[in-house]
């Protein structure tokens, strides 16, 4: 009995240690997403720009209110510590889920930024990432009609959660482009979100990085290309003409593998297999298909598809980058030491020729022949 | 008299909390250089360890080693052996505590006072640490009962994401034909070594059968693995090291849709939680029991009640002076503690041999 | 010179019991005069069946042509003692016996007693949907009666005790001697003999002196009106002490899971059953922990949900002018006046509280802004999970332990929830009922207790 009390006295002792670190929800403003821009006043100086849900009464309204903040300062931290005192309520990071660099700022160095986002301890390492253009603070000032949570369209148009675009490079968060920034023999590389008009975002490009700030943008049939590479199974649909006929076809199942061929030290080479169950999706002639007609079909799709994967792949070797982890994927088919396998990749990868091996086996013509 | 299983919990909880010992740490620190090997030599050595102790210890029926030495022991050498082995324990679960409580900081974003949590942690494992041994293994088995299936999960979870780079794993897969290191085999050992807790915990265990020591090893082998090659998987092979916690990154970078929780990290902080407190007041217990022990002589078995009080006055008031220190010295600590655990494993063993020997020589 | 030794003493012990029975307005004595003889009755009208003394004692008097013949009659009455010291005369006076004097000096008692009881009422704190509804009652034998009619079995024993200087109340320490854990059966008995009390009222009171600490969180007898779970407790090795006037019985020792053990669980398809059982650990999860939760979530930890439920709840919460955990202890305790209320009621007003309580009060203290909606959704799950705990004596405790959390949950969010269930968890693990461990989650040693003491015996 006596020991209980003592303990309950401790408890009820410990009561004002509290004070200070309650805060109700009610105090506090949930940052769904954050963007970060070069200063157009001053370039040494960054723009920072938060976009948070405010917690509205009543919860059958259709859409919640949206705060969005822009500061400037020398640094992040100093812009989010300026943006508190212009708010009554606490800012909170817990909740923020992508993190979107403005172009400019992409193109000089995102170090910065990824740091702050990575050390800061209540920043989940789940945020997406992305380069908006023109900028961060524009993406984020775009308001979707189809949006009924702050943020949320962004977010599920970057997680695929949503819609399903091939033109979308897979998810990147934070711990991706940590991871890639880092790695010896792979790259980041990140959607690219466009603002077109009051309230529509177009997310279909691809940035590519080095290790330190973009070098390249990817048109939307190369992020198409460059997701079929990745391996994925990919909903999307491609055309080819023959004859010219314009045909289109729809993947069924894809799948991508590579094998470097290192043998002869002169001319290194890496080829692509991939492979693709397809259907025909549409037909300009409107000419039924039979099927020896069908194997017609399939070899053009294969070699034109062979041609696009083969540019797409000697345009990404020229920026020197390697988003696909070529490198380490060399690295872990040999046993060396880490340094001698770093250098044997510098040498390599400048001479590596890509080759690319389509197998397209169109299976179905659609509901008509 | 508990069950056999109750050995295997031992172990079990151990292994488990190698991801808050800096275990992972340490591998990944020499992930290129022999910590693949070093792992391969730890798991012979560990169940070797736990074979040796397991047979010696049961010689001695329903005795902790306390009582071991104070009957077959001169004065002189049992007393520092109880002191040193009270100390290792207590070492074991004040790293513990005080990396939960850099994690804590760290990933639950509190702010917090360190001490404020620190409290809490003490207040919860120094009422609990004294309640009889026995009643802590059945405290063990159902804490063990409740996280295993989150745990699971998570793991489950985080190796069917496409996001987890194999290539990665493979790399430092192929880095392990090197030579393993003595700190990494050291480290690696942890996994193992809850057998160690047998020097008390023998008063209510059977002689414990060895019939499933080969799960030991398979299992032992496959949470070294885990805990080892899953960061790496996510983090990267070069930025992995730059994780202090690089267990906690990882289930950071693991999302789930299913719950009301979203980041799976605070599944994985709750549990830990809750495993790292009950691993702490399993290996504080058994310092209290080395240190009454040393206490007790032929005429009073056992100390008075306050006893127990100051002992975790003593140990409060270390655990607060310890907390004064910053995170790289934490980390040093944890590393060199790994190192000097494992030759004092190897003295408790031959401890308790000499013992058994000296036995044998009293009876013949 | 003898027989008139023995009229004096005679003389003497009625006169004495009389004395000591002064004052006391029920106590009856007669005088009855046969062929010359006389015989004295005396007995307490409260205690004694007016009908047994008529019919047993007074009418057989005048039918009967002898003395001697009636009093031949008299003993042998089973449960008719002869009996000389005027204490023991005095005590059993008090247990209802009626003392018949006969000139010659013989002294009997006969068992007179009037037993008042509620007879076989179906059980009503421990109701099931299907199964037997009987349930003991007041008067031991009957409840003896209920025991061993389900269990007919040699070895099924029962030992009586006495328990209470005043009170005298009876009890039946009933066991299975094949089956029981001897060290617990005589750890009982050194604990009942131990017990020194004046008054024992019922079986919950005695449930408290057995206990092995004087303050404990949690039951570590369970209290029982069924006779299905005495017996089923028995055939697993437990031992029950029914007490007499209580209409309840004790079965020691129990572990944390037999709480949670409800009697048609047996009927059932054993999938359902575990799926029932399954549900009340859900239910006890949920009373103890939600409450607790909602202020973790609200005021420390908002970042664990997902952002939707963050502003779900920070948006019902706008208009609450206080903290949130002033907001739930508010709530809760409104909620614990309720079900206090509801049980003391009259049935038949009982649910009109309910109504005004549960239903009005909470959508005017939604409508007023004073409470947030999710927190009256919150406040009727952790009622109603509460009653989904079978046996009451658990369901008290979990009542009790909720604001614990909460306290804890203040002072440290998720954190300070996790380790009071650590703390719990430690804590019930280190109760011991009767020398057995609480809680435990592998039970199935349980089961084979009984069976093992059996092979035990066998070979030895």
């Amino acid at each position: 009995m006596k020991r209980w009390g003592v303990i309950i006295c401790t408890l009820l002792l410990l009561l004002p240690v509290q004070g200070c670190k309650f805060k109700d929800l009610d105090l506090k403003l949930f940052v769904v997403a954050m963007g970060v821009d070069l200063s157009e006043s001053d370039p040494d100086k960054l723009s920072v720009t938060i976009k948070a849900a405010v917690p509205m009464g009543d919860p059958k309204q259709a859409s919640e209110k949206v705060l969005i903040m822009t500061e400037k300062a020398n640094t992040i931290a100093e812009a989010v510590r300026l943006m508190k005192s212009r708010t009554d309520k606490e800012l909170d990071f817990g909740h923020c889920k992508a993190v979107i660099f403005g172009e400019s700022y992409a193109h000089k160095d995102i170090r910065q930024a990824t740091d702050w986002v990575l050390r800061r301890r209540d920043m989940q390492l789940l945020n997406y990432t992305a380069v908006g253009s023109p900028s961060a603070k524009e993406v984020l000032n775009v308001q979707p009609v189809t949006e009924r949570l702050p943020g949320n369209s962004l977010l599920q148009a970057l997680s695929m959660d949503g819609t399903e675009s091939p033109f979308i490079i897979s998810p990147q968060f934070t711990y991706n482009l940590e991871r890639k920034a880092e790695e010896i023999g792979e790259d980041p590389i990140m959607p690219l979100i466009e603002v077109k008009g009051e309230s529509e975002l177009n997310i279909s490009k691809g940035i590519l990085f080095n290790k330190k700030q973009a070098v390249m943008t990817l048109e939307p049939d190369e992020v198409r290309i460059y997701n079929i590479l990745e391996g994925r199974n990919l909903k999307t649909s491609l055309n080819f003409k023959l004859e010219g006929v314009k045909y289109a076809y729809t993947f069924l199942r894809s799948s991508s593998s590579y094998k470097m061929k290192l043998a002869d030290a002169s001319s290194p080479n890496l080829e692509y297999k991939i492979k693709i169950q397809a259907g025909i999706e549409e037909n300009s002639s409107g000419s039924p298909i039979d099927s020896a007609g069908l194997k017609e079909l399939s070899a053009a799709a294969e070699q034109q598809l062979g041609e696009q994967i083969e540019k797409v792949l000697n345009k990404i070797h020229k920026t020197g980058t390697d988003p696909l982890g070529w490198g380490l994927h060399y690295r872990s088919r040999h046993w060396n030491s880490l340094t001698a396998e770093k250098e044997a990749w510098e040498d390599i990868y400048p001479q590596l020729d890509f080759k690319a091996q389509v197998r397209i086996n169109i299976k179905y013509t659609g509901m008509i022949r | 008299m508990a069950k056999d299983r109750y050995f295997y919990y031992l172990f079990l909880i151990n292994a488990l909390l190698n991801i808050v010992n800096f275990v992972p740490k340490g591998l990944i620190n020499g992930r290129f250089d022999g910590s693949m090997a070093s792992i391969m030599v730890a798991v012979p050595l560990g169940l070797l360890f736990t074979y040796l102790f397991g047979k010696v210890m049961g010689k001695f029926p329903s005795t902790g080693v306390p009582e071991i030495y104070n009957q077959y022991l001169p004065k002189p050498l049992s007393l520092p052996l109880l002191l040193m082995f009270a100390v290792l324990w207590f070492i074991a679960g004040l790293i513990t505590l005080l990396a939960f409580v850099e994690i804590t900081l760290r990933y639950i974003s509190m702010d917090v006072e360190p001490l404020t949590v620190l409290v809490l942690f003490l207040m919860v494992v120094c009422i609990s640490m004294r309640i009889n041994t026995e009643s802590i293994l059945y405290g063990l088995e159902v804490l063990l009962f409740l996280n295993f299936p989150i745990i699971g999960y998570i793991l489950f979870k985080s190796l069917l994401n496409p996001q987890f780079n194999w290539n990665a794993v493979l790399e430092i897969v192929t880095h392990s034909a090197h030579w393993p290191s003595f700190g990494g085999v050291a480290t690696a050992t942890f996994v193992f070594s809850g057998y160690a807790n047998l020097a008390i915990f023998n008063r209510v265990l059977k002689n414990v059968n060895f019939k499933l020591l080969w799960l030991l090893g398979i299992s032992g082998f496959l949470v070294l693995l885990t805990s080892f090659l899953i960061p790496i998987g996510y983090l990267g092979t070069i930025n992995v090291d730059r994780h202090v916690y690089p267990w906690f990154s990882t289930a950071d970078v693991l999302r789930t849709k299913n719950f009301v929780i979203e980041r799976v990290l605070f599944l994985f902080y709750f549990n830990y939680l809750m495993l790292s407190l009950a691993s702490t007041i399993l290996h504080w217990h058994i310092s209290l029991n080395m240190i009454k022990g040393m206490f007790a002589s032929k005429k009073r078995k056992k100390p008075k009640r306050s006893f127990d009080w100051w002992v975790i006055i003593l140990f409060s008031g270390f655990t607060f002076a310890a907390q004064t220190a910053n995170q790289f010295k934490l980390d040093q600590f944890g590393q060199l503690f790994l190192d000097v655990r494992f030759g004092g494993e190897g003295i408790l063993i031959l401890s308790v041999y000499l013992a058994y020997r000296r036995r044998k020589q009293r009876q013949a | 010179m003898a027989d008139s030794k023995q009229q004096a003493s005679k003389g003497n012990t009625i006169s004495c019991v009389k004395e000591q029975l002064a004052k006391m307005s029920d106590l009856e004595h007669q005088t009855l005069g046969f062929h010359g003889q006389k015989v004295q009755f005396i007995y307490l009208t409260s205690l004694c069946d007016s009908k047994i003394v008529n019919r047993s004692l007074i009418a057989p008097l005048y039918e009967m042509g002898d003395d001697k013949e009636y009093e031949l009659y008299i003993a042998s009455f089973p449960g008719c003692q002869q009996l000389e010291a005027p204490p023991q005369i005095v005590a059993k006076l008090l247990q209802g016996c009626a003392a018949l004097a006969f000139d010659s000096g013989n002294l009997y008692l006969f068992d007179a007693a009037r037993v008042e009881a509620s007879g076989v009422a179906p059980a009503e704190s421990e109701t099931i949907v299907q199964g037997p509804s009987d349930s003991f009652n007041e008067s031991l034998d009957v409840s003896l009666n209920l025991i061993r009619r389900r269990y007919q079995s040699a070895s099924l024993k029962s030992e009586a005790r006495t328990i209470g200087a005043q009170s005298k109340t009876k009890l039946a320490v009933i066991y299975d001697e094949d089956r029981v854990d001897h060290n617990v059966l005589k750890e009982l008995m050194a604990r009942l003999d131990n017990i020194n009390i004046d008054i024992l009222q019922g079986a919950a009171e005695l449930d408290r002196y057995l206990a092995s600490t004087k303050f404990r969180l949690f039951p570590t007898t369970i209290l029982t009106e069924r006779p299905d779970r005495a017996v089923f407790n028995l055939s697993e090795g437990k031992v029950i002490i029914l007490v007499d006037t209580t209409g309840y019985a004790v079965i020691v020792p129990v572990i944390f899971n037999d709480f949670f053990t409800a009697m048609d669980d047996k009927l059932q398809v054993t999938l359902v059953g575990w799926f029932l059982k399954g549900i009340r650990y859900l239910g006890l999860v949920l009373t103890t922990v939600l409450p607790a939760i909602y202020v973790a979530f609200s005021s420390y930890n908002s970042e664990v949900w997902k952002i939707q439920i963050a502003l779900l709840v920070a948006g019902s919460r706008a208009t609450v002018p206080y903290p949130s955990f002033v907001e739930v202890i508010l709530m809760l305790l409104m909620m614990e006046f309720l079900t206090e209320a509801s049980l003391r009621l009259p049935k038949a007003i009982g649910s009109t509280a309910t109504t005004v309580g549960g239903l009005i009060l909470g959508t005017a203290a939604t409508e007023a802004g004073l409470v947030s909606n999710i927190m009256i959704i919150l406040v009727s799950v952790v009622a109603i999970s509460n009653f989904v705990i079978p046996l009451n004596m658990m369901g008290f405790t979990v009542r009790v332990i909720k604001y614990a959390l909460i306290v804890v949950a203040t002072l440290y969010g998720l954190l300070g929830i996790i380790c009071g269930c650590l703390v719990l968890v430690m804590y019930l693990t280190s109760l011991r009922s009767f020398g057995k461990p609480y809680f435990r989650i592998f039970v199935l040693d349980r089961l084979k207790l009984g069976r093992t003491s059996m092979g035990e015996k066998n070979n030895g």
